[in-house]
């Protein structure tokens, strides 16, 4: 589970930079299609199914640290 | 530095690891030369130049082509006697397109000596004030699904040879600036205006062959540059001007010569030149592949936007971000009516300024064109006449994956 969490940390990390960059070299040149190709679609796919993952896994950890907290006491 | 900022450690390992993902992006889409296969379709030509075709390609479909060209093969199939007839209405001289090589691929056309001064026939122009695009064009592409030039059927069917009989000559004459044949008529002319010198190349063509594209190394794929200059000398062509880099994209509608390599439209406007010698500007989304064969698409560029609105009034609003619409080098293809276009180069980031979108759609409206073309600009506006660069290409230029020919393809005598 934290293996899991620290890979989907990196994916969405790395992702989240390189899309950063597709916005940054589409504004100067539009042309070259950076956010919108074949490629970079897929790419974003992966950043989405990353984000879910992570939240998803880090739901998780929350519910188990409240049980955690709610056994307890 | 790893153990007490964990977060810095991370995100520079993070940043590292996005840096290489990029760098392999960037070197297999665009820069490691690659080559790529034609959708394996001719347009639906003449049927005296498709029996001419030098080009036999023998490239396999992908997959996801496969329906489209079935399709197309159906539309062209359909088509066939249509075009034929048409084709010999509008343009006399298949013969001569027998003859000659058809595709296009090999101009024989010598280049006009010239002595090294630049384009020559300068003039002044019109007054500066004259390109402020005032009025109101809007987003007419936008409105129109499909926006072709304002050419009425009857200048259409004329046939081009006799309209523009008096532009050609049975000699070639070749001036420093202009070059006239049985076929061709070019004028080019520089016109510094303000702060903005541009370059305006007079094209009659009596044989659409004669208006031709280059691929870098004389192939289609991704990562292949050459100079303008070198591609103009490799097909014998006298005059060139950059194309739409189309190997900068893996997407946008590439026909070159009559061999559709893309199909696959984006959101930008698409230009198609048809072997009857028209020229139509749609928006991506209404281009179709089949249509484009049906109607017998020789060139189809996809850069844009289109410069004019569908019945030739000046645009003034771009839906391109400010960086593009504002002051750069800029080339662009104008459309009169079959058989006579203008090639125009604007020189920008130096001593010429550059010139806006709503300026160059100004331009052309002054010149008189039913159509326009924005094509890429920036480094990459070059004009060569001859074996000359004629302009003065920002940064000096770059090498291109494709140009815009104009070249003779008669076989003479």
């Amino acid at each position: 589970m934290n293996k899991a969490m620290k890979w989907m940390n990196h994916l969405t990390a790395i992702l989240g930079m390189m899309f950063l960059v597709f916005l940054v070299l589409d504004q100067f040149n539009p042309m070259m299609n950076f956010t919108d190709n074949t490629v970079s679609r897929w790419l974003l796919a992966a950043l989405c199914l990353g984000a879910i993952a992570r939240s998803i896994l880090g739901w998780r950890r929350e519910g188990g640290s409240e049980r955690k907290t709610d056994e307890q006491y | 530095m790893g153990k007490k900022h964990p977060v810095l450690r991370n995100l520079l390992l993070d940043a590292a690891a996005a840096g290489l993902a990029l760098t392999v992006f960037a070197l297999f889409h665009h820069v490691l030369p690659n080559k790529q296969q034609s959708l394996n379709l001719q347009t639906a030509r003449p049927a005296t130049a498709q029996a001419s075709a030098a080009e036999t390609k023998t490239e396999t479909k992908t997959e996801t082509e496969t329906a489209a060209a079935q399709a197309a093969d159906n539309a062209r199939a359909a088509a066939e006697t249509k075009t034929e007839t048409e084709a010999e209405k509008t343009f006399t001289p298949e013969v001569r397109m027998t003859a000659s090589t058809g595709t296009g691929e090999t101009g024989r056309g010598s280049p006009p000596g010239r002595s090294s001064s630049r384009g020559g026939g300068k003039s002044s122009g019109r007054n500066s004030g004259g390109m402020g695009g005032n009025s109101k064009g809007g987003s007419a592409l936008e409105e129109s699904s499909e926006t072709a030039a304002a050419v009425s059927d009857e200048a259409v069917n004329v046939p081009i040879a006799e309209k523009f009989a008096d532009k050609y000559t049975d000699e070639v004459i070749e001036t420093e600036n202009s070059y006239s044949s049985q076929d061709l008529s070019i004028t080019v002319s520089e016109v510094n205006e303000g702060n903005i010198t541009y370059y305006v190349a007079d094209i009659y063509v009596r044989d659409i062959t004669c208006f031709q594209t280059a691929l870098a190394s004389d192939t289609y794929g991704s990562g292949f540059r050459d100079s303008i200059a070198g591609m103009a000398a490799l097909k014998g062509a006298l005059l060139a001007v950059n194309g739409d880099y189309y190997g900068n994209t893996s997407e946008g509608v590439v026909i070159r010569n009559g061999t559709i390599y893309r199909a696959n439209a984006t959101d930008c406007d698409v230009c198609v030149l048809y072997y009857d010698g028209t020229m139509k500007v749609m928006p991506g989304s209404s281009f179709s592949v089949e249509e484009a064969v049906a109607d017998g698409a020789w060139q189809a560029w996809t850069f844009g936007p289109a410069l004019l609105g569908s019945s030739g009034e000046v645009l003034t609003s771009f839906s391109s971000p400010n960086r593009i619409i504002s002051a750069n080098p800029r080339t662009a293809i104008g459309y009169y009516e079959p058989g006579h276009y203008c090639l125009v180069v604007v020189d920008g980031r130096g001593e010429s300024a550059g010139i806006t979108l709503p300026q160059l759609s100004q331009l052309f409206h002054e010149l008189g064109c039913s159509a326009a073309y924005n094509l890429d600009g920036g480094n990459s506006s070059i004009m060569v006449w001859g074996d000359e660069v004629i302009n003065n290409p920002s940064g000096g230029g770059r090498e291109s994956s494709d140009a815009l020919l104009i070249a003779e393809v008669r076989s003479d005598e």
